[in-house]
């Protein structure tokens, strides 16, 4: 039907920039969910790549604690796994500072390139290149081979000098690996060397950080044990992986739950961006009808106009996310960088599948959104002549509709979270049921509220004057057209709100819990959380010894991370880390319980049971394995199974995982082991923090030690938790940049339908000036409406994010802060909006040749 | 059905209808036979425009039945009852007639376009017709209120319907432009042998009727003129 493809085109063309707007703000929606889509998967592969770039395809590793294993016990460990169908490689690794990249680190990793093959595809591929230097990387001193993107991420040349605790060396790159999708040139920053020559530069001659195994049965587990030298251990290698991986899900969930909130905010747009151009042509429809035009016609038309606008948008959008995502991308990773891994320079693959998801997204959503509003336009009654309906009947008539699947969706909120079993999964269900309720519920009380800000000014003596009154008729009146925008403002604006105010409650809770745990001056650990999680690199009696002899020291707490066997009330069994310490008698104030101990008399009995060899439990720890305080764990101990009460569960934010806690004396006993991995120092009175620090690090020497003050440990504590949280923040101004676009578009739209009444206005003698407070005033009412209205919703949401989603997914619970500053913020926000878009328009309406908008059809 | 209505152009058989409890017509009878003018008085409120919708299918009646050329309109469908209004029914109105979006040319083609059908020559020969040749390109808004009305008059003749329904189509014009426009209405409808039903509340047309219904208290009175 080209004539009505001709009338739509036409009638779209008469205000270029409303169609305009609506094709943008559909296209921000897919924007957001594609970039957040493709980020995500990205960072979700290179974090994946990350890890068996490093860990490779081993079952097990031999480790020694910061000793390191014994070289010479390398041969007989290859003989006793080969023999069994097994595989065994060395390696040695750690992190050096890049001398002219400062803050850049490059990681180290020195393999056997003959026994690599069935470990890690990445290393051993860069050999079967016949080009490849193999002999100058075995025998040429300080050799090293990068991946062609890691060289160009961090600038490298042939000659790299770098720093490893106080040795600086030159490095030479032989090699560059070309990028051929294998897993070394995806994964983190590293530097492939020799094991002798890593032995050689981090000065660790003989000795190796570990060996890598695969072990087919049980039977080459036993034959490999008998082989180990004293102090070794043999620890299952894939629990490093899985446990990463666990732990990035959560943050994944969560981030796509943050596009999730853009992509509902968006379709509210895509639906009043229809329903206007619906209402707007009212007349057009009424009079193509009487002409003759059908319903299917009308619905074509509308139909068509939409896909039209969907796909243009669609395009757009996938367009604007593909860029978009780079930059979050950047953002992501360093994210996951930060709290959980390393992790290499990722990079966006145009992932076939999500583009086209998000192509179908942008027109479903487009073409679901129009249909309402389609459905409507082909009811029109057929007229010609002036139009006596009015459309703001129809609005009305649907408002107790609203009103009732606002509330079954609310009612429907309460029951899943309520009433379903408490996973992360029914909680966003639960949450998001509640959102689109309250968006539902939000043009219903819109005339109230507005009605009362109305009321209010006439309080305060402005009701008097005519162009109040007018503005406050006006409001309600256009909320035929402008009813989804406000909605959708005041989801976004509450959507904000909530992810903000939830924010700054974890902040606040994770701030006070450090201040109070990390009560002691100095902490010296295994370098890395995950190394120290595993619980195999205990501090060496005689480096510990070195360490404790610094001067300035007042009181020490050793700790002892390990990975223990228990079996829970269920009867199930699981590996769990533990820690094992001490605690200072004046220290006990820093662990919180929760719920609260009843009483002093109770904190004491706990902490009596506790010495006496009862349990804590980390929050998170009780959430995941439904545990509470008085049920009993069966720990295996190498002296026989202790059955042992749990007297607490304290917060702790440290790990989304959990930990059990046990008295070290205890620990000692029934574990036969001395082992520290950590050690929590208090200063001297008078000893400067600083300073003992950097005796203590002269003291450790080449020791990969990780030796931090509390305030440097709680500063980056922080730093790291505003990074993770950078990301929520720039999805959720991206929602609410979404909405406000629609909103301008909304407002903009009714203030240019008004022309002509803004004409009649001015032809009784209203000043342009006066037209422009007019559109304000009535801007400002619908901006401060939506902008209240987004208060309790956006109260309500950062209470579902804290209780139920924080603590379904992480076991962290934090009380709600409600930041009023950030409330009146929110109001600000949404009124800010509405003027801005109300006063583009206005301000052309003021201007325009009054007989011209007279005559205007 | 009687065998009268297949004949007649339009027939109300005991037409009611009200709005808001008010009745405007109550239980109304009439037919407009083909071919023939009937001119519509009735003061201003007293429904002439709601028969005029009636007979268009745009309106439903409360209770009675509307016939439009030979079709009962309460018992096909909205579908029908528009495809049956695309191409038995001309329709002038006192303005906004016209597409905005749509050239002269174009609104005049609009019914033909709608069903797929050319039409390109039925439409300039109408608009040499009323004298608006070479002209159709230009944008209704650009034309004078006279100008429009013969744009209104050639799209509601050039598919050749069985009834014209013309609704004040002169309320806004000057006597002698009212008067061209009447005058074409009246030529070209019989020309293409279709019956016209002229609503107006200046009894001076009188004379171009072949009939005279008066609309008065929901009553309408029909004499020969
Ligand atoms: N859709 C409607 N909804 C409510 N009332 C209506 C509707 N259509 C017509 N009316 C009422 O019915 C009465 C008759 O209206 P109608 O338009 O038929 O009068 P009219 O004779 O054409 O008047 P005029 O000469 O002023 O055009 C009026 O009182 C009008 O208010
Ligand atoms: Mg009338």
């Amino acid at each position: 039907m080209t004539i009505l493809a001709t009338i739509a085109w036409r009638s779209q063309r008469q205000h270029p920039w409303l169609a305009a707007l609506a094709i943008l703000g559909i296209a921000l929606g897919v924007a957001v969910a594609t970039a957040i889509a493709l980020a995500n998967a990205a960072a979700r592969h290179a974090f994946a790549e990350s890890i068996t770039g490093i860990v490779g395809n081993a079952s097990h590793q031999v480790v020694a604690g910061s000793a390191g294993v014994p070289e010479g016990a390398y041969a007989a460990i290859r003989a006793a796994a080969l023999a069994h169908g097994g595989a065994a490689a060395p390696v040695v690794e750690a992190e050096v500072a890049l001398i002219d990249r400062p803050g850049r680190t490059l990681r180290l990793f020195g393999i056997d390139p003959f026994a690599e093959a069935p470990f890690r595809a990445s290393t051993s591929a860069v050999q079967r290149d016949r080009a490849f230097p193999l002999a100058r990387l075995l025998t040429e001193p300080g050799a090293i081979v990068v991946s062609q993107p890691t060289a160009e991420a961090l600038g490298l040349s042939d000659k790299i000098r770098i720093r490893h605790g106080t040795t600086i060396r030159e490095l030479t790159l032989i090699a560059t690996v070309p990028d051929d999708g294998n897993a070394l040139n995806r994964s983190a920053t590293i530097a492939v060397c020799d094991v002798s020559t890593a032995q050689e530069i981090l000065g660790r001659l003989g000795v190796l950080d570990r060996i890598d195994l695969i072990l087919p049965d049980g039977e080459a587990l036993s034959a490999v044990t008998t082989a180990l030298p004293s102090g070794a251990e043999i620890v299952p290698a894939a629990r490093r992986g899985d446990s990463l991986r666990q732990l990035t899900e959560a943050f994944h969930t969560n981030l796509s739950a943050l596009g999730l909130i853009a992509l509902v905010v968006g379709m509210f747009l895509i639906a009043n961006t229809a329903s206007f151009a619906v209402v707007r042509r009212r007349e057009l429809f009424s009079r193509l009808r009487a002409h003759g035009a059908t319903p299917g016609q009308i619905l074509a038309l509308v139909l068509g106009e939409a896909l039209v606008a969907g796909i243009f948008a669609a395009v757009l959008g996938v367009a604007l996310g593909i860029a978009l995502a780079h930059f979050l991308l950047r953002l992501v990773t360093r994210t996951i960088g930060d709290l959980y891994a390393v992790i290499g320079p990722a990079t966006i693959s145009i992932d076939r599948s999500i583009v086209l998801q998000g192509l179908a997204l942008g027109i479903l959503a487009t073409l679901l959104a129009a249909l309402w509003p389609a459905l409507d336009a082909a009811r029109s009654a057929p007229r010609l002549g002036l139009l006596r309906t009015v459309p703001e009947r129809a609005w009305r008539r649907s408002l107790p509709w609203l009103a009732l699947g606002g509330g079954g969706l609310l009612a429907l909120c309460g029951a899943v979270l309520v009433g379903l079993p408490p996973t992360i999964t029914w909680g966003f269900v639960g949450l998001g049921c509640g959102l689109i309720g309250a968006a539902l519920l939000v043009p219903v009380l819109l005339l109230p509220v507005v009605s009362g800000l109305a009321w209010l000014a006439g309080i305060l003596a402005l009701g008097r004057h005519p162009l109040v009154t007018l503005a406050s008729r006006a409001v309600g009146a256009n909320l035929s057209r402008t009813g989804i925008a406000v909605a959708a403002l005041s989801v976004a604006c509450a959507a904000a709100l909530g992810m903000t105010l939830m924010v700054g409650s974890f902040r606040l809770a994770l701030d006070t819990w450090l201040a109070t745990t990390l009560s002691a001056d100095v902490y010296i650990s295994a370098p890395r959380l995950v190394a120290a999680r595993v619980g195999a690199q205990p501090l060496e009696p005689t480096l510990t010894a070195r360490l404790l002899a610094v001067p300035g020291i007042a009181a020490v707490l050793p700790k002892r991370d390990a990975v223990v066997s228990v079996t829970f009330p269920d009867g199930t069994s699981d590996d769990v880390d533990m820690a094992a310490f001490e605690p200072l008698p004046d220290s006990r104030d820093a662990f919180v319980a929760r719920p609260a101990f009843a009483s002093p008399a109770a904190r004491e009995a706990a902490w009596t049971a506790f010495t006496g060899g009862a349990l804590f439990v980390t929050e998170p720890f009780a959430t995941h394995r439904a545990v509470k305080a008085g049920d009993h764990l069966i720990v295996h101990t190498p002296t026989g199974d202790q059955r042992l009460t749990i007297a607490a569960v304290l917060v702790d934010y440290s790990s989304d995982q959990g930990a059990v806690y046990l008295h070290r004396e205890r620990y000692r006993a029934w574990f036969s082991d001395d082992g520290i991995t950590a050690l929590a120092l208090t200063a001297a009175p008078g000893v400067e923090v600083e300073d003992l620090c950097a005796r203590l690090r002269l003291a450790a020497g080449d020791a990969p030690l990780s030796i931090t003050s509390s305030r440097a440990l709680k500063t980056a504590s922080m730093t790291v938790f505003d990074r993770t949280f950078a990301i929520t923040a720039v999805i959720r101004w991206l929602a609410a940049g979404v909405a406000v676009l629609g909103l301008i578009a909304a407002l903009a739209a009714v203030q240019f339908e008004r022309a002509r009444t803004t004409a009649r206005l001015r032809a009784a003698g209203v000043t342009p000036r006066e037209v422009i407070a007019l559109a304000v005033i009535e801007c400002l009412f619908t901006g401060l409406a939506a902008g209240l209205l987004a208060i309790p919703i956006g109260v309500a949401l950062a209470a579902g994010l804290t209780h139920v989603i924080n603590r379904r997914s992480f076991g962290w619970s934090m009380e709600l802060h409600t930041d009023p500053w950030q409330l009146v913020l929110t109001v600000a926000l949404a009124a800010g909006a509405a003027i801005i878009a109300g006063l583009i328009p206005a301000w052309r309406a003021s201007r325009r040749p009054l007989a011209e908008a007279l005559h205007a059809d | 059905m009687n065998p009268a209505d297949v004949k007649s152009a339009l027939t109300f058989n005991r037409v009611s209808k009200s709005f808001a409890g008010r009745t405007i017509l109550n239980a109304v009878d009439a037919t407009v036979n083909p071919g023939e003018i009937v001119v519509l008085l009735g003061r201003s409120g007293s429904g002439k425009s709601t028969i005029v919708n009636l007979a268009a299918g745009m309106e439903q009646p409360d209770s009675g039945s509307v016939v439009l050329a030979g079709h009962p309109l309460a018992q096909v469908s909205e579908r029908e009852r528009t495809l049956l209004r695309r191409r038995s029914v001309g329709l002038v109105f006192q303005a906004f007639n016209l597409l905005p979006e749509l050239t002269v040319f174009e609104n005049v083609h609009l019914r033909h376009a709608l069903d797929g059908r050319d039409g390109t020559k039925e439409v300039e020969a109408m608009l040499a017709e009323v004298g608006l040749a070479g002209r159709g390109g230009e944008h209704p808004d650009h034309l004078s209120g006279g100008e429009q009305q013969r744009v209104a008059v050639a799209a509601a003749l050039v598919h050749q319907p069985a009834l014209v329904l013309a609704d004040e189509p002169t309320g806004a014009l000057d006597q002698v432009t009212a008067g061209v426009i009447v005058d074409l209405l009246v030529r070209l409808t019989r020309g293409r042998g279709g019956a016209l039903v002229f609503v107006t509340h200046n009894p001076e047309y009188v004379a171009i009727a072949d009939r005279v219904w008066r609309l008065d208290d929901g009553q309408l009175s029909q004499e020969r003129s």
